[in-house]
């Protein structure tokens, strides 16, 4: 069972370090530099758990987050110091994050999956 | 002392000269008499014999040749000797003549009578006398009848000397009547002339004869005739008139006014009746013009001098309460007067001073300027010279003077003065440096705000690369192993710290305060890229495009520091307008022309309100949100294009916003890499 975890950063090498972080066996890490590709492919097959960066090309965002389904958990990481957000986060993360800080939430939600798909089966 | 005798013979013969009759053409009247004697004395012969030093002149005569005759032995010459009547019936009887060669040869008279001529004054000129060949006598009453005649004679000779002195003297008043420039004449009851000199003609241009018997009113023009009336009316009643007046002549048709000065002097006749009177006027008007002309110029030197002495007032006043040091000084830069200001300023009295050269107060670095500019003040003929110099003040501080200095020629031997005022400039030159330094402060707290302004964005800039660093270091142990990983997580890395670096960089320097007139060559291109790192990062959150064009890159003159600080200010101010834009874009624009360095900023946001455009330079002034912007970003952007002595200016471009900078070009010697 896989938890399918997305990053939209617009630079690359952040959306790198996410993979090489959080990618695993349960985890299945999707980065993307373009928010609009993430917007396209969140329509047939949304992710888990969303974090987004603040600043993108072309958008925000918080822009982005209010596009998606609100259903999806989303986490705002941001170099900003004090962005301006319209969107609920769960929680806004500031870059440089420690690897642990993110682990934790990772962890969360893949325990919180795996325990309704027991429920289930 | 000479023999009397010979004194009244030489009186005599002077007074016979002086009636100018000796050897003088006949004269009728005098010939009538001669003739009327031998006629009463019934004598063939009678003359009239006129004796001089050696002669007997004879000036008329009856029966006789001869012009003239010896004086020796003649009977004229003991007439004029006996000063009487003499009459000889026979001088051939008579022994002082019996052998006189008038009775022995020649007219060889025997009857002689003669009577002296004699002037005024008693001298005995000559004789008339009649004579006979043959003897007789003369009656009592012919002796007084010829008597009569001689007297007669002496009358005409006299009256002769009195007609020719007549004559001269009424040549010469009349010479002098001529020549007099004053009308001169003579009135008669009726008020006509009957005389009337030259002078006439020319003051009232008429004929002196077309004057004589005309009424004066024609003459003068009724104005003055009426006006002098009066005073005619009165020398009429006998009495002399001396008046001075102001006279409307009527000359050529036209009013001619003069001021003359009249004298009436009334022709009063033995029986006092008055029959008219002398008129002496003369033209005054030169002289009252001239006396007006010399009050008026007392007047104007009196004011004059009153001028002066308040001018004197005046530099007086100034002298001595001047903020400003006057001075006066010798050839030899000696004090000659200094004022109380002066003294105040350098601290010592006057007298003090007085004893003391220029030289003496005046800072030893600057002793030469002060004679310099004392000798080129002399070269440039006394033109104002102006220069700053130190002084030292009796305590011994220095102080920084403003000095005016002018030389003045004093007199014909060229004694040079040197005359200047003083002003203590050194708190002023404080103020400056002081106004100087709180621009600079002013500059730096703006940039200060900018910073805190793009601290957002700047974190940002910041915290990426070092998420990156920070992930990417932590997954090189795993990747240990992987060499081309590894590889290109540490480039990743070096390639955040770089980020980092030049960001942190362009910080510095732009946060750095400038030196003042730290002025040189930068590269335009370099310029415009450092001041965009430093609004890189508002721009991508704001999602605005910054770009720039270079239509022609080159080195503009400039402090680097400060011209950053303007372009980050506009592209700042430009990203702020764009981004409520749709197409959110700045571009920056740099060209340089022949004598200018331009840049322009251009932005895609909704442009200023022309109503405000005015406003936009001044200090606080802003169109952004509270919190947004200090509203002082254009107001130190035009300080710091000003101290590049260039221009800022806002254009708008088919609505939208431009700035356009303007800096001026130095010759370029040296290029800065």
């Amino acid at each position: 069972m896989l938890l399918k975890v997305w990053y939209v950063d617009d630079e690359f090498d952040l959306c790198e370090v996410f993979s090489d972080f959080f990618s695993s066996a349960e985890v299945e890490v999707k980065t993307f530099v373009s928010h609009l590709a993430a917007l396209q492919e969140a329509k047939i097959n949304p992710p888990d758990l969303l974090f987004l960066d603040y600043r993108l090309k072309g958008a925000t965002g918080d822009w982005v987050a209010q596009q998606m389904d609100p259903a999806i958990p989303k986490y705002l990481v941001t170099g900003e110091a004090s962005p301006p957000c319209k969107y609920p986060y769960l929680k806004v993360i500031y870059k440089p994050y420690r690897r642990q800080d993110l682990d934790e939430i990772i962890q969360q939600y893949l325990d919180l999956k795996q325990k309704a798909q027991k429920n289930a089966s | 002392m000479g023999d009397p005798k010979d004194l009244k013979e030489q009186r005599r013969v002077q007074a016979l000269k002086e009636l100018g009759v000796l050897d003088t053409p006949p004269q009728a009247e005098l010939d009538d008499l001669v003739y009327l004697a031998s006629q009463v004395c019934h004598t063939p012969m009678a003359m009239i014999s006129l004796v001089d030093e050696r002669r007997q002149w004879f000036k008329a005569k009856v029966g006789i040749e001869a012009q003239e005759l010896p004086r020796e032995g003649s009977f004229s010459a003991f007439v004029i000797q006996d000063g009487a009547t003499l009459i000889i019936a026979d001088a051939t009887t008579d022994p002082r003549f019996a052998q006189s060669p008038s009775v022995t040869s020649g007219l060889k008279i025997k009857f002689y009578a003669g009577v002296p001529l004699t002037t005024s004054i008693g001298l005995h000129i000559g004789s008339l006398c009649v004579m006979d060949k043959t003897p007789r006598t003369l009656s009592k009453e012919q002796t007084q009848a010829l008597e009569a005649l001689a007297r007669q004679v002496m009358v005409n000779f006299e009256n002769k000397v009195l007609n020719d002195q007549f004559r001269e003297n009424e040549n010469f008043y009349s010479n002098i009547l001529t020549m007099l420039p004053d009308l001169v004449s003579y009135i008669d009851r009726d008020y006509c002339y009957q005389y009337a000199n030259v002078a006439y003609e020319e003051w009232f241009h008429v004929k002196k004869e077309q004057i004589i018997g005309k009424k004066m009113s024609l003459i003068l023009g009724d104005e003055a005739f009426e006006k002098a009336k009066p005073f005619m009316t009165l020398a009429l009643q006998g009495r002399r008139q001396d008046f001075t007046v102001k006279l409307p002549y009527k000359v050529d048709q036209q009013l001619v006014p003069k001021t003359v000065q009249a004298h009436y002097i009334p022709d009063v006749k033995p029986d006092g009746s008055v029959q008219g009177f002398y008129s002496v006027v003369s033209d005054i008007s030169k002289l009252v013009s001239a006396e007006e002309e010399a009050h008026q110029r007392s007047v104007e030197l009196a004011q004059a001098l009153s001028r002066s002495r308040a001018n004197e007032r005046s530099f007086r006043a100034f002298f001595d309460h001047s903020p400003m040091g006057v001075i006066e000084l010798d050839e030899q830069l000696k004090f000659i007067e200094v004022n109380p200001a002066y003294c105040r300023i350098l601290g010592y009295s006057q007298s003090e001073l007085k004893n003391m050269s220029i030289l003496d107060v005046t800072h030893p670095e600057d002793r030469v300027k002060s004679k310099n500019a004392a000798k080129d003040n002399t070269v440039s003929g006394g033109e104002p010279f102006r220069f700053e110099k130190r002084y030292i003040t009796r305590t011994g501080e220095v102080i920084m003077g403003r000095v005016t200095s002018r030389t003045v020629v004093l007199d014909e031997q060229g004694t040079k003065h040197h005359f200047s005022v003083i002003e203590d400039i050194t708190n002023l030159l404080r103020m400056e440096d002081s106004l100087a330094l709180e621009r600079q402060k002013s500059i730096h707290n703006a940039k200060l705000a900018s910073l805190g302004e793009m601290s957002a964005g700047v974190a940002h800039e910041i915290n990426n690369p070092l998420a990156i660093i920070s992930g990417m270091a932590a997954n090189l142990e795993r990747v240990a192993n992987d060499p081309e990983n590894l590889k290109s997580k540490v480039k990743s890395i070096q390639k955040a710290v770089d980020r980092i670096v030049k960001i942190v960089s362009g910080l510095r320097k732009f946060a750095r305060t400038s030196e003042n007139g730290n002025f040189n060559y930068y590269p335009a291109e370099a310029l415009i890229k450092d001041s965009m790192v430093l609004i890189q990062a508002k721009a991508l959150r704001d999602q605005v495009d910054v770009q720039y064009v270079l239509d022609r890159n080159d080195v503009v003159f400039c402090d680097e520091v400060e011209l950053q600080q303007v372009l980050v200010n506009l592209m700042s101010n430009g990203i702020d307008a764009a981004k409520q834009s749709a197409e959110k874009k700045v571009i920056v624009h740099f060209n340089s022309l022949e004598r200018e360095s331009v840049f322009r900023v251009m932005d895609s946001g909704p442009g200023i309100k022309s109503d405000l455009a005015h406003k936009i330079f001044q200090p606080f002034f802003t169109t952004k949100t509270v919190g947004e912007g200090t509203g002082l970003g254009l107001s130190i952007s035009k300080g710091i294009v000003d101290h590049h002595q260039g221009n800022i200016s806002l254009i708008q471009v088919e609505g939208k916003t431009c700035f356009e900078v303007r800096i001026p070009k130095r010759e370029v010697k040296s290029h800065v890499a």
